[in-house]
Order: structure tokens, then C-alpha cells, then sequence
């Protein structure tokens, strides 16, 4: 990661929070169960971390993402690849 | 063993009495497995699954799930397999029949092979009621495993028939706290209806004689997939929604002309699993989807993504309202109207986006070329239906079209509009 990149797991914690109005999440809880995202909000979520990162998220990667630990670790390897 | 079935459930078979309505799973298989493998998996996915060891009976007047030792094993056809394209011959006729509901199972299969066992395809047919696409998918998956070498032992203690939607519905939704925003509902849908045939009057399309389903097929390779999905973000856009709109333009250019902008009907529909309380694990086989209708005016010059957006603020304000899960309770309902009234289309298009399978593109010595989901239509039905996903990276539609609406030609046509139109968007 270079130097004023912004970290994938503080990205994600807070895009997540700022999308679903959460004011924390944990790696464990599951986006749509838990945090009641729906398709829109992941929508937005991949989105905004796309373009934080400079990176894309393919949709089968983004279908296979259950947990938003799940989403750092794709982020994260998407960002170092 | 018994339980009712749910009003979705419901739906489907009523819908099936009415005209054949069947799902054709298709599998295209490089390094074609053994027949005996073939039959073990069979029997394995039935050992291990209630649903396909049930059959549907009907006394005084409700339909139910039943499992009893009568019930047949998955019924399995072995069929010369000709080219390439000999699949399509089989799910056509899978389409068009009805599954014998009331002798079970609910599930059955063509295996398509040829003497040298370098190919093949396995065609399944089966009742809506008991697979959505995230129980056929982890079917297939399970089914591929399972071809590989010995299936596992039959469980000791049979999971129980999983619940229906009615069971599972969050609990602002249940019992009394439903009837509020059950009655609101319905009186928008009642509002749509209205203002729907007064704008389109004269205008309704056609309910023809009786017909038959046809398929076309046509994908986008990957790279255009992930631009489409790229581009789509940024509008802040769900790929279905782009795929529903794309849809709507390409039937309003070929049924409405130059009618100029009028409102047209889509359906899409709405995967509950992670909205019911509690969640179905993804291997519960069952039906946890409903169906969402929403009217969109279309003009003959509209761009994709004006019409995307379009679409999508009304799927939005539907999610919003928790009509995705409201719908699943009135399903029955609304298919016993159209199908006694029979006097106009419930919608132009319908389409169901499952995104990816998850499926692998090998198991053992066996490839998974490609996978198709083909769902029957009829009279009542939408002119122009699909079922689409992702699989490799590369998005592509199973269309089913009627011949009494479309010739051949004229169907080819509509499907390349609906791919065009999204590789132009993309670009």
C-alpha cells in the first residue's frame, strides 16, 4: 500500500457504516442479514470503493461477498494485485 | 410427511394448471460422466433432499408437499446425443410439457451422450415450487460433486421439508401487523392498474391462442460484462436494473414503434433469502423469490441509462414499501385472476438476474462449459421473458418467446437489441 492510500479496512468499515447508517460493524457481521443491505446498498458500497481505491470489483466478487470481512479481504486483494 | 404450501408455492401451480410451466436447468458438460455416476448422484440428491422426494396433492382445496416411500426416484432418460445443439430440441420439449405434479418427484432428467463420452448436456426439468435459482445452482453443485466417485451415504436423519415464505416473514410483516401495509399495497396496485389502462388503452397487448415456448440465447463476452458493470456503478446503477431497462427499450422498439412514450410493464424478480427471518441457508432447496411488476414509461429515443434510472427509482420505492416481500403473499391471488380473466398480458417483459452461479468451471475430469435456466411462458405471460446470470465473467440471457407473438426471426432480433443496446451503453 503506498504512502496516503487509503487503508481497505478502514474504507470498507466506513463506507459500509455511511451507506447503511450504521455507527459501527465488525468483520463478522453478515451485509444482508445482519446489517440489512440490500442490492442497492451494495451497489453503492462497491461503488464508492472503487473509487477510493481505483480498483473493480467484478459482480460474481461481489455476489460471493457475505460478511463485510469478506469485503475488506477482496478490497485488500484487489488493491495489492 | 406433509406441509402445505405457501402462497408463492401456490402460484406456481396454479399457474401450472393453466399452461405448462416448467423450469429447464441445463448443463453443458465437457468430459461427460459415466451413466452409473450419473444415476448415483440422482439418487444421492434425492436421499439427501425432502423436496425431491415429494410429490403435491390437493384435498379440499389446498395444496400440499407430501413425501411417501411411493414417490418414484428422479427419473432418468438417455438420449443419443446428436450435436452440439441437441440440447435445445430437449429443454424446448421440457417447456412445453407439464410435470406430473401429483406422482412425483419434482425434479427429472435427460442426459444427453454420445458413444465416444467426449460431451454431453443434462437437461432438468422441474417444478418452480420446490428450486429458485440459488437452490438449483447448489443442486447442480452438488449433483457435479457427485459425479466425480462415490456419492456420500444417505443421511442417518433427513433434513425436515423446509418452510414456506409465509413461515419466514420479518415480524412487522406477521400476523396482524401485516394487514396495514398489506391493504396499502394493494390499493397501489390498484391505483397502477387504473392509470396503466387509461394511458395504454387500445394499446394492451395481445392475448394469442394457445402456444408454444421457443429459446433463443445470446452473452456478452467478460470484457464487455465488467465494462457494462463498471459503467453501471458510476450512474450508481444495480446491473439489474440496466438489464431490465435494456429489456423494455428493445421491446417497446419492436412492439410499440412509433407509438411515442407510453408506460410498459416489467417484471423482475426478488430474491427474499436474506429478508426472511430466519434466513435460509443457501443449501435449503426451496422457492424464496417473488415477483415484483412495476409500470416505466419507455419513448422510442430513450438512452439506457435515463431508462435505467427510470427503472430503478421504482424498484427502489417497491423495496422501500416491502413490496418484494408483500407480493410473495398475494402471488396466488394475482395468478388466479389473470388466468380466469385472460384478457390482457400481466407485463411486456419479465426477467429474473441471479448474477454468479458460484459454480466451478471443473469438477474432476468433468468441465462445466455453460449453464442455462429456462422458465415456460404462456398466453398470459410477458412477451418478452429471460433468465439471466453470469457465468465465466461473461453475462448472458436464456429468453423464452412464444410463437403465436414472435417468429423465429423476429425473436433473434429482439435479443440481439437487448445486447446491443448494452454493449453501445457500455462503450
Amino acid at each position: 500500500m503506498s504512502a496516503g492510500a487509503p487503508d481497505p479496512a478502514a474504507s470498507v468499515r466506513l463506507a459500509v457504516e455511511l451507506q447503511l447508517g450504521r455507527e459501527t460493524v465488525s468483520l463478522d457481521d453478515r451485509l444482508a442479514e445482519d446489517l440489512d443491505a440490500d442490492s442497492f446498498d451494495l451497489m453503492n458500497i462497491a461503488a464508492v470503493l472503487e473509487e477510493d481505491h481505483g480498483i473493480f470489483i467484478t459482480e460474481e466478487a461481489a455476489g460471493a461477498v457475505r460478511t463485510v470481512g469478506d469485503l475488506v479481504a477482496l478490497v485488500t486483494s484487489l488493491v495489492g494485485s | 410427511m406433509e406441509r402445505h404450501l405457501g402462497n408463492i408455492e401456490t402460484a406456481w401451480v396454479l399457474a401450472g394448471r393453466f399452461a405448462p410451466l416448467t423450469v429447464a436447468g441445463v448443463l453443458r458438460l465437457g468430459g461427460a460422466p459415466p451413466l452409473e455416476r450419473v444415476r448415483a448422484s440422482l439418487d444421492a440428491l434425492q436421499q439427501h433432499h425432502r423436496l425431491l422426494q415429494a410429490r403435491i396433492t390437493r384435498r379440499r382445496g389446498r395444496y400440499s408437499f407430501e413425501v411417501t416411500a411411493d414417490v418414484p426416484p428422479i427419473p432418468l432418460d438417455v438420449v443419443e446425443r446428436r450435436d452440439a445443439d441437441h440440447w435445445r430440441e430437449v429443454a424446448t420439449a421440457v417447456l412445453n410439457q407439464r410435470l406430473d405434479l401429483e406422482t412425483g418427484p419434482l425434479l427429472r432428467c435427460v442426459y444427453l451422450h454420445d458413444d465416444a463420452g467426449t460431451d454431453g448436456d443434462i437437461v432438468f426439468a422441474y417444478d418452480h415450487s420446490v428450486l429458485d435459482a440459488t437452490s438449483a445452482a447448489h443442486v447442480y453443485e452438488q449433483f457435479l460433486t457427485w459425479c466425480q466417485g462415490p456419492p456420500p451415504a444417505a443421511p442417518s436423519v433427513a433434513p425436515p421439508l423446509p418452510p414456506p415464505i409465509d413461515d419466514l416473514l420479518p415480524a412487522r410483516l406477521r400476523g396482524r401487523a401485516r394487514i396495514a401495509p398489506k391493504t396499502a399495497f394493494l390499493r397501489r396496485q390498484v391505483a397502477d392498474e387504473l392509470a396503466f389502462r387509461r394511458a395504454t388503452r387500445g394499446r394492451s397487448d395481445a392475448v394469442r391462442p394457445e402456444a408454444r415456448c421457443h429459446l433463443v440465447t445470446r452473452s456478452l463476452d467478460s470484457t464487455a460484462t465488467d465494462e457494462l458493470v463498471r459503467r453501471a456503478r458510476r450512474h450508481r446503477l444495480t446491473t439489474n436494473s440496466v438489464i431490465g431497462a435494456a429489456m423494455l427499450v428493445a421491446a417497446h422498439r419492436h412492439l410499440r414503434g412509433d407509438a411515442g412514450r407510453l408506460p410498459m410493464r416489467a417484471i423482475t424478480f426478488a430474491d427474499l433469502r436474506s429478508d426472511l427471518e430466519p434466513p435460509p441457508a443457501p443449501d435449503v432447496l426451496g422457492c424464496y423469490i417473488s415477483m415484483m411488476r412495476f409500470t416505466v414509461p419507455v419513448g422510442p429515443d430513450d438512452d439506457l441509462w435515463t431508462a435505467a434510472a427510470a427503472y430503478q427509482a421504482q424498484v427502489r420505492a417497491a423495496w422501500e414499501h416491502d413490496e418484494h416481500l408483500l407480493s410473495a403473499t398475494v402471488a396466488k391471488q394475482l395468478v388466479r385472476m389473470s388466468t380466469t380473466i385472460k384478457r390482457m398480458r400481466i407485463g411486456s417483459t419479465a426477467h429474473s438476474y441471479a448474477g454468479g452461479l458460484g459454480l466451478a468451471e471443473r469438477y474432476g475430469e468433468i468441465e462445466l462449459i455453460d449453464v442455462h435456466g429456462f422458465i415456460s411462458n404462456n398466453r398470459v405471460g410477458p412477451l418478452v421473458t429471460a433468465f439471466v446470470k453470469i457465468n465465466r465473467g461473461a453475462l448472458s440471457w436464456d429468453f423464452v418467446f412464444l410463437d403465436t407473438d414472435f417468429d423465429e426471426a423476429t425473436a433473434e432480433r429482439i435479443a440481439d437489441t437487448v445486447c446491443d443496446g448494452l454493449v453501445e451503453a457500455a462503450a
